[in-house]
């Protein structure tokens, strides 16, 4: 492995573990996910569906947002702020730099769904040793079988993954873009992204420019879909390995290619 | 003697978001840096000082003319491994503590392990670190954060050190301080480019220096033919008494010169400064 990619990834990692504004975000979705502690419901299905909800809803949401923050912010205040100077001033190409930077933000929101979902994880494991307590331990364990802890995993992946391309898309846009407006076009991206669906059925149901158009549009923006799997998982239906590996396989494959993208970009720019 | 630096008749146009023309900051610039030399470049605000430097690491490229660094382009990444760059203010990761951030820059410049520790431990004393090391950059004061950019370049220890107004922000000791150390680079043969509007600090230290206006290149040499008015002689004595000076007045006049002053030569006020505080500091420690 490239040594210097290796360390500008590594300062990535640290500079975000460091920042106050992932530290805030951190606390409060740990704070929302043990609240759900404290909800009651008079069926211990509902208990656990609900909670189950509720904590990948908050994983899913904190993790997007940390992506946005950290994938609008990484290169464009290291431009800002010109830290970037005297880092291209070593024998650091401008591809190195940006796979750097762009490795660091990968493993930086592995690391904080991780965390995310060992919060998750133990808040369930509580709530359902208490189910057990109340209903019995047959109750508690018709919801916390190893396979459903299995389903759940993959839900988790798959949100990573899912950030993946969020992050891949600010980065691109951080090349043209100043930090608001970059988090406005990952937010649209999310969006359209979530309505490929719709897209496809407006491409296949008008007329033949349009129509292209939105088969293009189809085929250009993140199918995000594809990954959106919680609803499944909080009824406790099965998600076959197939479908996991072929959708990661998807978005490391669309995330690499942004990545590829903005590097091109990134070395003609002026600093 | 080799030419470090040599540019071409270099232009810069630095473009809008829309690629229309905004500023041209550099415009037909030709300079050329020996080896060995300590160049200083001159001018007003805005006369295109950091974008020359800038176009020189290869921050930005040239509009048209061209730039050879030891003989290659600045783009050329061998190039990056024998230049070190002190930015204008000292643009470091604030998140990182001295140690760690020249302990980064020490692995991008592809330094063992074993003498990147040593050297760190030599650049933090040289520039008077050793004691803040553990505290984090952003928490420095202006000096010191200058102070840990020149440890940075220190630490590379490249043949071609640019610094953009290495002195600005420090205190008239600091700025002595780095005086002394970029000193010491020239008599370590190493070439060193600086940038500076303080024309006192200039010309203390600088063999040759470029003055830029609007970009453009008004006056180039060394210091002392640029400074030295040659029809004009300076007479500094001792021990001579009040009618003693008459006497040497009588004496110019009859050779057919003119005497224009008679004083007492002064030290700069730098110079005072410096000296009381020095001694200050050593009766204090
Ligand atoms: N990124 C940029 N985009 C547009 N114009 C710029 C940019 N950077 C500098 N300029 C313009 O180019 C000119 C030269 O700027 P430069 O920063 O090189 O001056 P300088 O000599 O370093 O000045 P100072 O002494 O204030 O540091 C200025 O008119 C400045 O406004
Ligand atoms: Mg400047």
């Amino acid at each position: 492995m490239n040594s210097v990619i290796v360390t500008i990834a590594k300062n990535t990692f640290v500079e975000a573990f460091r920042k106050r504004i992932f530290q805030v975000i951190f606390i409060f979705s740990i704070l929302i996910i043990l609240s759900t502690q404290f909800f009651t419901f008079f069926t211990f299905g509902e208990e656990v569906k609900i909670l189950k909800d509720i904590g990948m809803a908050g994983i899913t949401f904190f993790s997007l947002i940390i992506s946005l923050v950290i994938g609008s912010s990484c290169i464009q205040t290291d431009m800002e702020k010109k830290t970037i100077y005297t880092v291209l001033s070593y024998p650091v190409s401008r591809k190195e730099y940006i796979y750097g930077r762009a490795a660091g933000v990968f493993c930086y929101i592995i690391f904080a769904v991780f965390i995310l979902s060992m919060v998750f994880y133990i808040a369930l494991s509580v709530k359902t040793y208490f189910i057990g307590q109340k209903f019995g331990e047959d109750a508690r364990f018709s919801f916390v079988t190893f396979s459903h802890n299995i389903e759940l995993l993959k839900g988790v992946w798959l949100i990573i993954i899912r950030c993946f391309i969020i992050v891949s898309i600010a980065l691109l846009s951080s090349m043209f873009f100043q930090q608001t407006f970059t988090i406005i076009v990952c937010f649209l991206a999310y969006i359209l992204g979530h309505l490929t669906g719709f897209i496809a059925n407006m491409a296949a149901s008008t007329g033949k420019i349009f129509g292209y158009l939105m088969t293009g549009f189809y085929y250009i923006f993140p199918n995000l879909e594809f990954f959106n799997v919680s609803d499944y998982i909080s009824v406790g239906k099965h998600i076959s390995a197939s479908y996991v590996l072929l959708v990661t396989v998807y978005g490391i494959i669309y995330s690499l290619m942004l990545v590829l993208i903005t590097a091109k970009m990134f070395e003609k720019k002026d600093m | 003697m080799e030419n470090v630096i040599e540019i071409k008749s270099l232009k810069k146009v630095y473009r809008d978001f829309w690629n229309r023309p905004k500023v041209v900051a550099v415009d037909g610039l030709d300079l050329s840096v020996r080896r060995g030399e300590i160049f200083g470049i001159l001018g007003p605000n805005g006369s295109g000082k950091t974008t020359t430097l800038k176009l020189l690491l290869g921050l930005i490229f040239p509009s048209s003319g061209s730039i050879k660094i030891m003989g290659v382009s600045p783009e050329n990444m061998e190039c990056k491994k024998n230049i070190g760059y002190m930015p204008e203010e000292s643009y470091l990761y604030g998140f990182l503590n001295a140690d760690e951030i020249l302990d980064f820059y020490g692995k991008l410049n592809a330094m063992p392990e074993k003498l990147r520790k040593k050297r760190i431990d030599e650049v933090l004393d040289l520039v008077g670190l050793t004691e803040a090391r553990k505290r984090r950059v952003e928490d420095y004061s202006k000096g010191m954060s200058r102070r840990i950019g020149l440890a940075q370049v220190l630490l590379k220890d490249p043949e071609l050190v640019l610094l953009d107004e290495p002195t600005i922000g420090l205190d008239p000791i600091g700025s002595r301080e780095i005086k002394d150390i970029i000193k010491g680079l020239k008599d370590r043969g190493k070439t060193v480019l600086l940038s500076s509007h303080l024309l006192a600090e200039v010309q203390t230290i600088c063999d040759r220096i470029a003055i830029l206006y609007r970009g453009k290149l008004v006056e180039e040499g060394r210091v002392e033919d640029l400074l030295t008015v040659s029809n004009e002689t300076e007479i500094i004595t001792s021990g001579l008494k009040t009618g003693e000076v008459e006497k040497l007045k009588e004496l110019v006049n009859k050779l057919g010169g003119n005497l224009i002053s008679v004083g007492h030569p002064k030290e700069t006020l730098e110079s005072l400064f410096v000296k009381l505080i020095r001694e200050k500091s050593g009766k204090d420690s």
